[in-house]
C-alpha cells in the first residue's frame, strides 16, 4: 500500500496540471464555501461538467478541492462576520466571532486553517487505511448482501430528512420513482417513458443534481435579499504561538477521530461532526464557562471534526458505492462520469489511480493550510460579491455545465425542472437530497433484489438466511424507524403533559 | 402551509394511482423475475401512505393550533419579506425559462448577455460600464473554458 501511495504522489507531482486544478480547485472551494447560500455541495455540482474531458485523476481532484475547500471557506466568513458560509461552520461562528469581537480575528483563522488542514489530512490517511479492508470485506458480497447495502443507504433519508419525516420519506418516494423512468434492468421493458426516447435511458441524474442543489439554491437566495455585510476587523497575526498550538493538539486529536467517525456514517455530516466536537471538547475542558466566549480550543473543534468528515464520507462512498449526504452524491456522479464505478470492484481494477487520489487529496489539504494562511482575509472580501452579479452567473452555469454534459438541451430541461421542483421544495420544506440518494441508491436496490431472486430461484429465504444480509437489513430497519419512534416519543410526552 | 400539504397529498395520491394503474399492463415474463411492475408497485404504496400521513397531519395540524409553532412562524416570515422580495423568486424561475428557450431559438451567445442583463438590471446593478464588463467577462469566460478548453459547441440556435 505504501508504495502504492508514493507512486501515487509521484504521479501527482509529475503532472503540474494536476496540481494546477488542484489549487484552482482548493480556491473555488474556499470561495464557494465562505459565500453564505453556496455550499461545497453547490460548488462541486456547478464545477462537475468542467472535469468531462479530464483525465480521472485531475478531474476528481479538482473536484475534491472545491469540496475541500467548501467545507473550509464556510469557517472565515463565520470568524470574521458571524455568518457561516456553510451549516458546518455555525458552531464554528460561536467562539470564531467572539474572539474577532476581542481582536484575535487572525488567530481564530489560522486556528481554523491548522485545525481543518489536521483534521482533513489525518481523516484522508484513516480512509486510505481503512478503505482497502472494507472494499475486501464487500468483495465478497452477492446480489443479496447488495440489495442490503443499498437498502440501508436509502434508510438513511430517516436521518436527513430534517425536520418532517412524512416529508423527507416522500421525498425519497419521489425519487425512487424517477428512477424507475426508463428501460427495465432486467427484461429493457420501457417503464413511464411516454415514448420519449430521451428517457429510454432513465432521467439522467446530474442535471437532476445541478437543478436541485444549485439552479433552486440560486432561486431562493433571490428571496433573501439583504444589504451587503463588509469585513471591519483587522487581522493581525495569523499563526498561533507554539505554546497555544500544543494545548489545542488533543483537541484536535479527539475531534478528527470523532469527525471521521460520524463522516463515515453515511446520513451524519460536517454539521453534526462540527457541533458533535464542540460540546465533546467543552465536556473535557476545565474551563466550561470559556467556551461561547472566544475560546481556540472550540474553533478547533469545529474545524478539525467537520473537515476530518471529508474523509469520513469518502470511505463508504469509495468502498460501497455508498452515498451518506448531498456532496458525496455529487462525488459519485463526477466518478460515474469517469466511467468508475464506486465500489469494491474499483480498489481491484483501478487500484494505481484510488492511490493518487489519496495522494492528491492530501496534496489539496496541504494547498488549502497555505491558502488559507497567506491569504484568508482576501477570501473573506468575496462576501462582498454582490448578489446581483453572483445569481445570475450560478443561474447561466446551471444551464450551460447541464448542457455540456452530452450536448443537448434535454438535460438542460431536466435542470430547470429540477431547479424549480426543488426551489419549491426548500420553500415547503421538503428536503431536497433524499431524492438524489433515492435515484442513485433505487436503481441499485431493485436489480439486485431482483438478481438475488432470480440466484435464489425466486425464494425470499435469501434475505434472512445470509447473516451480512440479514444484520444489514436489521440496521436499515432500526436507522429508519428510529426517528419515527422518537417522534411518537415526543408526541407522548407532550400529551401527558 | 396547510393547503400546499393537502395539494401535494392529492398530487401525490394521483401519481400512486396512475402507477399502479399503468403497471397492470406491464409483462411478467414469469420464471423467477418479479417482473419490471414489483418496484414501481410498491413505490406507488409508499407514496400512498405517505400522502395520507401528510394529508392527515396537516388536517389535525389546524385541529390543535399553534402547536408546532408553525404557523406562527411563516406569517411572522411573511410579513418581514417585501413583496419585491416574494417576486423577485419568480422572475428569475421566468427568466431563466425564457433563457432557455432563447437558447434554442437564438442560440448561446445570444441568448446568455441578453439574460444577464436583463436578471443584473432588475436586481438593481444598473451601472452601465461595469455591467457591460461584466456581462462580456462572463460570457469570453464561459466561451474559453467550454468552447475552447473543453470542446463543447453550445447550440447556436435555429439560425446559426
Amino acid at each position: 500500500m505504501f508504495d502504492l501511495f508514493v507512486q501515487g504522489m509521484s504521479n501527482i507531482f509529475s503532472q503540474p496540471h494536476v496540481l494546477l486544478l488542484s489549487v484552482l480547485g482548493v480556491a473555488v472551494g474556499i470561495v464557494v464555501g465562505a459565500l453564505p447560500g453556496l455550499t461545497a455541495t453547490m460548488g462541486v455540482a456547478l464545477i462537475l461538467p468542467m472535469t468531462f474531458g479530464m483525465d480521472p485523476v485531475a478531474g476528481l481532484l479538482l473536484l475534491s478541492g472545491v469540496y475541500f475547500g467548501g467545507v473550509y471557506g464556510g469557517s472565515v466568513t463565520a470568524i470574521l462576520l458571524r455568518t457561516p458560509g456553510t451549516p458546518a461552520a455555525a458552531a464554528t461562528a460561536i467562539d470564531g466571532y467572539a474572539l474577532t469581537r476581542k481582536g484575535m480575528a487572525g488567530k481564530a483563522l489560522g486556528t481554523a486553517t491548522l485545525s481543518s488542514f489536521a483534521g482533513g489530512t489525518i481523516s484522508i490517511v484513516i480512509l486510505m487505511f481503512l478503505a482497502p479492508v472494507l472494499a475486501n470485506v464487500a468483495l465478497e458480497f452477492s446480489a443479496s448482501e447488495s440489495f442490503a447495502l443499498a437498502v440501508f443507504g436509502l434508510s438513511i433519508i430517516a436521518s436527513i430528512a430534517g425536520k418532517s419525516l412524512v416529508k423527507g420519506l416522500i421525498s425519497g418516494a419521489i425519487g425512487l420513482f424517477i428512477a424507475t423512468v426508463g428501460l427495465d434492468p432486467m427484461t429493457a421493458y420501457p417503464r413511464f417513458t411516454f415514448g420519449a426516447t430521451e428517457l429510454m435511458n432513465g432521467v439522467p441524474f446530474i442535471p437532476v443534481m445541478i437543478g436541485l442543489f444549485a439552479a433552486s439554491e440560486a432561486f431562493k437566495s433571490l428571496s433573501e435579499w439583504g444589504a451587503e455585510e463588509k469585513v471591519k476587523a483587522k487581522i493581525e497575526r495569523v499563526l498561533p504561538t507554539w505554546a497555544e498550538f500544543k494545548r489545542l493538539v488533543p483537541t484536535i486529536l479527539r475531534s478528527t477521530g470523532l469527525g471521521t467517525m460520524i463522516g463515515i456514517i453515511p446520513g451524519a455530516g460536517a454539521d453534526i461532526a462540527a457541533f458533535v466536537s464542540y460540546n465533546e471538547t467543552k465536556r473535557f475542558s476545565k474551563d466550561k464557562e470559556g467556551f461561547g466566549q472566544g475560546k481556540l480550543e472550540a474553533v478547533a473543534a469545529c474545524e478539525s471534526g467537520a473537515n476530518a468528515c471529508t474523509g469520513g464520507a469518502l470511505v463508504p462512498l469509495l468502498t460501497l458505492g455508498i452515498p451518506g449526504d448531498a456532496v458525496t452524491a455529487v462525488m459519485l456522479g463526477a466518478l460515474m462520469v469517469q466511467g468508475l464505478q464506486p465500489g469494491p470492484m474499483l480498489f481491484q481494477d483501478h487500484g494505481d489511480l484510488v492511490y493518487s487520489l489519496f495522494a492528491g487529496m492530501i496534496v489539496c489539504y496541504i494547498i488549502m493550510a497555505l491558502m488559507g494562511l497567506l491569504s484568508a482575509r482576501y477570501f473573506a472580501k468575496v462576501v462582498q460579491i454582490p448578489k446581483a452579479i453572483l445569481t445570475p452567473i450560478i443561474l447561466v452555469l446551471c444551464v450551460v455545465g447541464a448542457y455540456a454534459i452530452n450536448n443537448n438541451m434535454t438535460d438542460v430541461y431536466i435542470m430547470l425542472i429540477a431547479g424549480v421542483f426543488g426551489y419549491y421544495m426548500q420553500k415547503w420544506d421538503f428536503p431536497a437530497s433524499p431524492i438524489v440518494l433515492a435515484l442513485i441508491l433505487g436503481p441499485m436496490a431493485e436489480s439486485q433484489m431482483r438478481r438475488a431472486l432470480v440466484l435464489s430461484d425466486g425464494s425470499y429465504d435469501i434475505f434472512y438466511t445470509r447473516p451480512i444480509t440479514l444484520v444489514l437489513l436489521l440496521i436499515s430497519l432500526f436507522t429508519l424507524f428510529t426517528p419515527i419512534i422518537k417522534a411518537i416519543w415526543r408526541k407522548r410526552k407532550r400529551a401527558v403533559r | 402551509m396547510k393547503k400546499v400539504h393537502l395539494s401535494i397529498g392529492i398530487a401525490l395520491i394521483a401519481v400512486a394511482g396512475y402507477v399502479l394503474y399503468t403497471t397492470r399492463s406491464f409483462p411478467n415474463l414469469g420464471g423467477t423475475d418479479i417482473g419490471p411492475g414489483f418496484f414501481p408497485n410498491l413505490i406507488a404504496w409508499l407514496m400512498l401512505l405517505l400522502a395520507v400521513l401528510l394529508i392527515f397531519s396537516s388536517l389535525r395540524q389546524e385541529a390543535v393550533p399553534a402547536e408546532e409553532g408553525d404557523g406562527a412562524e411563516e406569517s411572522a416570515s411573511e410579513t418581514k419579506t417585501q413583496t419585491s422580495a416574494r417576486f423577485l423568486p419568480l422572475f428569475g424561475v421566468a427568466a431563466t425559462v425564457l433563457y432557455v428557450v432563447l437558447i434554442a431559438l437564438a442560440g448561446f451567445y445570444v441568448a446568455t448577455p441578453i439574460f444577464l442583463l436583463a436578471l443584473m438590471w432588475t436586481l438593481r446593478f444598473r451601472k452601465l460600464v461595469p455591467l457591460v464588463v461584466t456581462i462580456a467577462l462572463i460570457t469570453v469566460f464561459i466561451y474559453l473554458v467550454f468552447e475552447v478548453m473543453l470542446k463543447v459547441p453550445m447550440p447556436s440556435g435555429l439560425f446559426g
